[in-house]
């Protein structure tokens, strides 16, 4: 109570009085602001701040530096962590176009239309994306991987009135855990699928097998979560055949290079689209997407933009299909998603413009090429095993040690070298899950390769 | 002022029912359609599924909004109007006739005595 009395008298435009909220927590039988967060873990809360009071703002701001450099970038580091997030090279460019003040905004604008060049952007963004992954459509962009891959399976479960989903246990484990959060409360059923003992790779033909007529479709990860790519046609077909559908769970950089989902039979592709154009930025905001066939489109959630002619004759942008969102449609809306994070977007969007069709296939060939380079060299590393299956620009690796020990020591090198599997599941805790970007040198691979045998 | 079409029975959510023997043909009326706007998309139900009285079996979107389409009757779908998917503007040039939305199978033939005749939706309409 008392370091929230301070809050309130250092930050006098809080409009809750002191005694105003004293009236609230006894409505709702509390003692003091903390106890209302009581059921969050404790090492989600940010704790004290713990600055002197009334430093100046130079003050501040050295003190904040100092504390501030704590933390190792990437910059400082050599990164071989991907997991769903990519170190790759952003051309200067991007930066540049996105600090525009009229571009300037996290959100779908309000009365969008007048931002005819934001529009635009994200109009072109949607043909990119569309084009990437094979699909007719993409929407304005979602939140994040985890979410976007919850609206594909809301999408599918929606357009067959089936409630059941099979799931690929090779997605990313924080997406299966959003998605049993988020589809359990509706009461849809999901059936998880584990890759064989000891794979890596999407176990395709159990997901076929557990597929049937009352599931609505089967949610792949591909590349999936251990960088295999799979032959999901086979999947496509077996879901199609039964009146469902497939949702791949896909990062879009791999289709600069792969076939992508869309054109092997997924009817949905979505997931994170960080890793096209969007900086690692501490986490996010990242790039939420999602893409589909035209037949799907009124099933889709979120922001879409169209073209269109103006009263003048004149190409226009204007958002489109909106009787599917939350504000016309209400209840019955295709999802509570209202709003696109449109600054990451905007990014991709620049991203895409400026390497080109030609550019993003030779960034990923690059990031295939380096990834076959440093898993070449560690088959000959004594005591690591390589798993081989076939992969993008990610893989697991096991190690004689722990690799959480093993992890340490590279960092000491200045060597981020990947995933400790062990912290999603103790069986694992020998293997590493390492990502390769076009952004890794030689010498970079070489020292990879040195630390770990060190 | 509206067109309502005598022979035909009415829902107070301006639905119209045409009865032919066991089957009813449904659809929306004219004065739902001209308060909708120009109709650009309608979602259909499947054959073979169920329809329960007063439970939507379908959308009508329009440019300014999309509303529920609710079963004036219980029983099972036996046809949709596919040309709709393509033509959905047929729901306002002819409402009554190539609009026709569903088909359905009574199972409680009892729930037409709840719907309304021409003259009582018309003096419904003037009401409301």
């Amino acid at each position: 109570m008392q370091s929230e009395l301070r809050v309130a008298r250092i930050m006098t435009y809080i409009p809750h009085t002191p005694s105003e909220r004293e009236v609230m927590l006894k409505t709702l039988g509390l003692n003091s602001l903390d106890d209302l967060f009581a059921h969050l873990p404790a090492e989600v809360k940010a704790g004290e701040l713990n600055l002197p009071k009334g430093l100046g703002e130079m003050e501040l701001s050295a003190e904040m530096s100092r504390r501030a450099r704590k933390n190792k970038a990437t910059n400082e580091l050599t990164c071989f962590l991907g997991a769903g997030a990519y170190d790759h090279f952003i051309p200067p460019v991007v930066d540049q176009l996105v600090l525009r003040g009229e571009l300037y905004s996290a959100y779908t604008p309000y009365q969008p239309e007048i931002s005819q060049g934001i529009l635009q952007i994200i109009y072109e963004f949607q043909t990119m994306m569309a084009s990437l992954c094979g699909c007719d459509v993409s929407n304005a962009s979602l939140y994040d991987g985890a979410t976007a891959l919850v609206e594909g399976c809301q999408m599918a479960v929606r357009h067959t009135g089936r409630n059941r989903l099979v799931l690929d246990g090779a997605i990313h484990p924080h997406y299966l855990q959003t998605a049993q959060t988020l589809l359990g409360v509706q009461g849809i059923e999901l059936q998880i699928i584990a890759p064989k003992s000891g794979e890596f790779r999407s176990n395709i033909n159990a997901m076929s097998a557990a597929m049937n007529e009352q599931t609505a479709a089967i949610v792949v990860g591909f590349p999936n979560f251990y960088g295999s790519i799979d032959d999901i046609s086979a999947a496509a077909e077996t879901a199609h055949k039964a009146g469902g559908m497939l949702v791949s769970i896909s990062n879009p950089f791999s289709f600069g290079l792969l076939q992508p989902a869309g054109a092997l039979g997924a009817d949905v592709v979505c997931g994170e689209g960080q890793a096209v154009g969007v900086p690692l930025q501490f986490g996010g905001p990242y790039l939420g997407y999602i893409c589909c066939k035209k037949e799907f489109v009124r099933r889709m959630p979120g922001r879409l933009v169209g073209q269109t002619l103006d009263m003048k004759g004149r190409r226009a942008f204007t958002l489109t299909l909106q009787a599917r969102e939350q504000h016309i449609r209400r209840e019955k809306a295709t999802s509570n998603i209202c709003t696109n994070t449109a600054l990451c977007a905007m990014m991709s969007h620049f991203y895409m413009s400026a390497l080109g069709k030609s550019g993003l296939k030779r960034a990923a060939e690059l990031s295939v090429m380096k990834t076959d380079l440093l898993r070449q060299k560690l088959r000959a590393v004594k005591g690591v095993i390589v798993p081989e299956y076939a992969v993008f620009n990610e893989f697991v690796i096991e190690t004689p040690e722990p690799a959480k020990q093993v992890l340490d020591g590279m960092l000491k090198a200045g060597v981020l070298g990947g995933l400790d599997l062990g912290i999603y599941d103790k069986a694992r805790a020998n293997q590493i899950l390492v990502a390769v970007t076009e952004k890794r040198t030689e010498g970079e691979i070489e020292r990879f390769v040195n630390t770990i045998s060190s | 002022m509206s067109n309502v079409l005598p022979g035909l029975k009415y829902s107070k959510e301006h639905e119209w029912v045409k009865i032919e023997g066991n089957v009813a043909a449904i659809g929306i009326s004219d004065h739902a359609q001209s308060q909708l706007g120009d109709i650009v998309f309608i979602e259909l139900p499947k054959v073979g599924a169920s329809a329960q009285y007063m439970k939507a079996v379908g959308v009508v979107e329009s440019v300014k909004a999309a509303s529920d389409i609710y079963s004036p009757v219980s029983g099972k779908i036996v046809a949709v109007n596919e040309q709709l998917t393509k033509t959905p503007e047929s729901v306002n040039k002819d409402c009554y006739g190539t609009g026709w939305m569903v088909k359905i199978e009574l199972s409680k033939p009892e729930e037409l005595n709840a719907l309304m005749d021409d003259k009582a939706y018309t003096e419904f309409l003037a009401k409301h």
